[in-house]
């Protein structure tokens, strides 16, 4: 997808952003369930961030990353995953999951010209998560 | 997020997902409450020829895109 997106940006000679969701699963691995399927993948995700970056930064095409921690998202609510969320939050330092508009200030800056420098980079939005 | 682009004065915004009555429902919803041309295409990432066809169709109705979000998950 990005490969068609980006061809018509540089066949317009336009320039652009393009964001991956990453994960922060991604960088670190989560407790306690085990997920190294989803978890590697997004590890694939942020590396292709990086080398999408590298190789379209002379159409003018920034290429980011946004690693979001435990969200509160129709992927996470299910009932079965009740005790497991007591101890995400508990392990946040922020106390809590985070919510669906947390990341629209990240989406719209690394969107807009407010980024004009940044390309190849990953912002963590995870209450602090990965500190502990 | 994208609420978020659209009250940053996006022009145009093409949502792509497999849910097509959820994807429906929100597009509509969010051209109502901001009267930006959107569309919705119920698409699989996984299927290379359907996506590229959906982007390729998005691009002859809206001009290049500027900006793209991937936001494709999945629950185990």
């Amino acid at each position: 997808m990005a490969k068609t997106v980006a061809n018509a940006m540089i066949n317009a000679k336009a320039g652009g952003s393009i964001i991956f969701i990453a994960s922060m699963s991604g960088s670190i691995v989560n407790y306690p369930q085990n997920q190294c399927g989803y978890n590697a993948s997004k590890a694939g995700v942020i590396q292709l961030t990086r080398n999408l970056s590298a190789e379209w930064a002379r159409f003018n095409i920034r290429v980011n990353s946004i690693s979001p921690g435990y969200m509160d998202t129709a992927l996470n609510r299910v009932m079965d995953l009740d005790s497991q969320k007591a101890v995400w939050i508990d392990h946040t330092p922020q106390k809590r999951l985070g919510k669906i508009d947390d990341l629209n200030g990240a989406a719209v800056f690394l969107a807009s010209e407010a980024s004009s420098f940044m390309t190849g980079t990953n912002i963590t939005i995870d209450g602090g998560y990965t500190v502990w | 997020m994208a609420q978020g682009l659209l009250e940053s004065g996006i022009s145009g915004l093409v949502v792509m997902d497999q849910n097509q009555a959820l994807g429906e429902e929100s597009v509509a919803q969010l051209s109502t409450q901001t009267g930006v041309d959107i569309r919705f295409y119920k698409t699989d990432v996984r299927d290379e020829a359907a996506t590229k066809e959906a982007i390729d169709n998005a691009v002859s109705h809206f001009g290049t895109p500027h900006i793209l979000i991937h936001s494709a998950g999945v629950a185990e």
